[in-house]
């Protein structure tokens, strides 16, 4: 052969192989017919219990089934029920002397308590409810590295409901090894108790209630983020989120008791106060990490709003894989959180009508820790069945009201059509 | 909120050092070294603390609210 | 790892499978088996039952092609082409007269001879999809057909598949993608004086093709001349003393076999040939 056509001859073969080999292996493109899209079904539920106070029984299904070439859509319902009773900040002492009183403890056995004034009340507020709740979401990849979807929200319960929508992209870059994520959402909330809401300070045994009817509450909530991969064994999370609220916010259900600073016996209860917007900050970080078999999770969140309510919050995760399918998983969740700036145990007396009160726990200085076990068993490589139980302590740090028990146990069954392994609708890179 | 930042730069930075290759994803692609490998679990956690705390946010948007008490 | 093994194209066959999906990895096999078996059925010379038993029994009438059959012939015409008439699938002929075992029989230059007038690609009449032999001529694609064979299963498994497959039908190998590790796939290069005993060479590879020509024992050695079994179709002579072993990486099986076999027919200048293409290449 000449020496010319010696060079052009790798060329050549190539073009003549493109007769012959269509596409070539490496760049058929992949029509997918129904039978090659995965599906995901999960479905868990739920007992919490707190000692001597509310339970849930709740119950979530969740479906996503793949409907094109990196198109995904996902299905979720959950149904829950709520009974029993919830502190709703109402305290008093037992009185020193005098007038008719039945017994006054807030986990005794008779709950009701007679003021002079002859009003009375129950430290505990009874809930009985069932909410029901669905998700419908759509997403996809709309660039090889560039991952959108839009998500709706419905809820309903007695006196709350809730509509929202949102969406999410996810940005792969530098090689896939950074993650950039956004998301925004809008949540529209009704907040209707039976009678409507109470008129904010007014006192709970007064003759002539005054409703308001439904309160409404507006949300806004985004999240900007970026995951980065460490090494092959490591990925780590940082995220900022701000979230808006607007609108009533204050909780129909819960008072705050008056109490006469010379007797420290109660004098009044009122309906609490607080104010009608609120900006929320977080920033989460969160890190994975693969031992040799174990899995360790673990996260911290940094939480400060404009009511002066600031959090810690930790979590750690130990996942220890045990013979074939089988892990047990341990997990620790420490939180600290320092309470609004206007929560009161008690007020001194009338409030002003410009201020704000509360003397909902929640919004209190708080010590929350968890301690939970969950043990998994892969059963094939597409059924993940798992039992997790959970011990959680809520105390008070200023150790005003007693400390609150809860459990937790939750099943949980995972089941793929074929092995998934990002929960994404393509095969890794 | 000096030391996040800080945090930060260096994780960016050990991150953009060495590039690992598509077959070094073997690990970091399986379902338990996601970071929230139990949507399931994570998503009751997140609402019982909504529910029972002050704090929310962090981990994503959108998820529904509820007037829980 | 799963390695599917299945005898094919009278070579043993394997396909390695590095996948978690074990329910896919078999179906994966299955389709993988049945294609070489479907390339082998329809492109082997020793069966009575395929277009190219009706192609070298058509006794001078046109034979029209399907598809795939024309789109390898005008790749053969290609190659023909490309290696003035070097590489030419009617010259399947003289393994009548050559029997390459090893030993000293050097074929009757007559017989040789006689063959000739039915030898030479430029003497069949092609117009796609229409193929004419003329009568006593006879085509085989033998000399690519298990690298296509290769190729063609590659493509199958690709549409479920972008890692993790190799495939190796009788020393022809494609890799999809290294192993899910990271690793890529280790192939060794057998030793053509220790044939199935000995890996002279060790080569790590990870994507396309890789096939090797070399003579095995196959050769005729007379006089210290050795004879390589690959055969020049314009004289009807082997290459002189070729080199033992040529292997090449390419895009694709199909490809890197071509190169192998044309570098084999440049005898001592297969090493220039292949440095010319800028392929990698080991020559043993």
């Amino acid at each position: 052969m000449q020496l010319d056509k010696k060079r052009s001859i790798r060329q050549a073969l190539a073009l003549a192989t493109c007769g012959v080999l269509a596409h070539g292996p490496l760049l058929l493109p992949v029509s997918l017919q129904a039978a090659d899209l995965s599906w995901k079904a999960d479905m868990t539920t739920l007992r919490y219990a707190e000692n001597g106070r509310v339970s849930v029984s709740e119950h979530i299904a969740s479906f996503r089934r793949e409907v094109g070439e990196d198109e995904w859509v996902s299905l979720k319902f959950s149904w829950d029920a709520i009974t029993g009773a919830s502190a709703n900040g109402a305290i008093f002492n037992p009185p020193q002397s005098g007038s008719s009183q039945t017994v006054t403890s807030p986990s005794g056995i008779s709950r009701t308590y007679q003021t002079g004034q002859g009003q009375t009340v129950d430290p505990l507020t009874t809930f009985k409810d069932t909410r029901v709740a669905a998700q419908v979401s759509n997403g996809q990849f709309l660039t090889p590295t560039l991952k959108g979807e839009v998500v709706g929200n419905l809820s309903f319960e007695n006196d709350y409901d809730s509509y929202g929508i949102g969406g999410n992209l996810s940005w792969d870059i530098l090689q896939r090894m950074t993650t950039l994520t956004g998301g925004l959402s809008l949540d529209l909330d009704k907040v209707k108790p039976f009678d409507g809401n109470p008129k904010e300070f007014e006192s709970i045994g007064t003759t002539t209630p005054i409703r308001l009817g439904q309160g409404e509450k507006r949300t806004i909530q985004s999240i900007i983020g970026f995951s980065q991969v460490i090494n092959r064994k490591t990925l780590t999370q940082l995220n900022y989120s701000l979230t808006l609220n607007d609108g009533y916010l204050t909780d129909p259900y819960k008072f705050i008791t008056v109490v006469d600073p010379a007797l420290g016996a109660p004098t009044d209860y009122l309906y609490e106060k607080r104010p009608t917007s609120r900006v929320r900050n977080a920033i989460f970080w969160n890190t994975a990490h693969h031992f040799t078999e174990d899995v360790v999770h673990f996260s911290y969140r940094y939480y400060w709003d404009d009511w002066g309510v600031r959090s810690h919050t930790s979590d750690l995760r130990y996942r220890l894989m045990l013979w074939r399918g089988h892990s047990l998983q341990t997990s620790f969740r420490y939180y600290t959180q320092m309470a609004a700036d206007f929560y009161q145990y008690s007020l001194p007396g009338q409030p002003l009508p410009s201020s704000f009160a509360s003397a909902d726990y929640r919004l209190g200085h708080l010590i929350t820790q968890s301690t939970g076990i969950k043990y998994s068993i892969h059963m094939g490589q597409q059924v993940e069945f798992s039992l997790r139980a959970d011990i959680t302590e809520q105390s008070d740090a200023d150790n005003l009201f007693p400390s609150l028990g809860i459990t937790l146990f939750q099943a949980t069954i995972s089941i793929s059509d074929r092995v998934d392994y990002a929960q994404s609708g393509r095969a890794p890179p | 909120m000096k030391t996040i930042f800080i945090l930060l730069f260096a994780i960016l930075l050990t991150g953009c050092m060495t590039p690992i290759r598509p077959w070094e994803r073997d690990l970091l692609a399986q379902q338990k070294m996601q970071l929230i490998p139990d949507p399931m679990q994570s998503e009751v956690s997140e609402k019982i603390a909504y529910s029972k705390e002050g704090s929310t946010g962090g981990l994503g948007v959108g998820g529904g609210g509820c007037g829980c008490n | 790892m799963k390695i599917g093994r299945f005898q094919a194209m009278a070579s043993p066959c394997e396909v390695f499978i590095d996948h978690k999906d074990r329910h896919l990895t078999n179906k994966l096999l299955q389709l993988a088996e049945a294609e070489a078996l479907r390339i082998e059925q329809k492109f082997s010379r020793y069966r009575k039952d395929n277009i190219i038993f009706q192609i070298n029994n058509a006794n001078g009438q046109p034979i029209q092609l399907d598809e795939e059959t024309a789109n390898l012939v005008d790749f053969a015409d290609a190659c023909y082409q490309m290696s003035d008439g070097r590489f030419d699938i009617t010259s399947g002929l003289l393994r009548k007269v050559w029997h390459f075992d090893g030993s000293d029989n050097l074929p009757d230059p007559e017989a040789i001879k006689a063959l000739l007038p039915r030898i030479g690609w430029s003497k069949v009449k092609w117009q796609r999809p229409n193929l004419t032999l003329p009568a006593g001529m006879e085509i085989d694609l033998g000399g690519i057909g298990k690298e296509y064979a290769v190729d063609k299963t590659a493509e199958i498994l690709s549409q479920y598949l972008s890692t993790g497959v190799m495939i190796n039908y009788g020393g022809d190998l494609f890799a999809l993608g290294p192993q899910i590790n990271g690793a890529p796939w280790n192939v060794g290069i057998d030793d053509p004086n220790a044939t199935g005993e000995q890996v002279v060479v060790q080569i790590s590879f990870s994507k396309g093709g890789l096939a090797t020509s070399g003579d095995a024992r196959r050769y005729l050695l007379k006089e210290g001349v050795r004879y390589g079994h690959i055969l020049d179709p314009r004289t009807g002579w082997p290459v002189l003393n070729p080199h033992r072993s040529v292997t090449v990486a390419a895009r694709t099986c199909i490809e890197a076999g071509m190169l192998a076999t044309l570098a084999m027919m440049q005898g001592s200048d297969a090493k220039l040939f292949l440095e010319e293409q800028g392929v990698p290449f080991w020559i043993i």
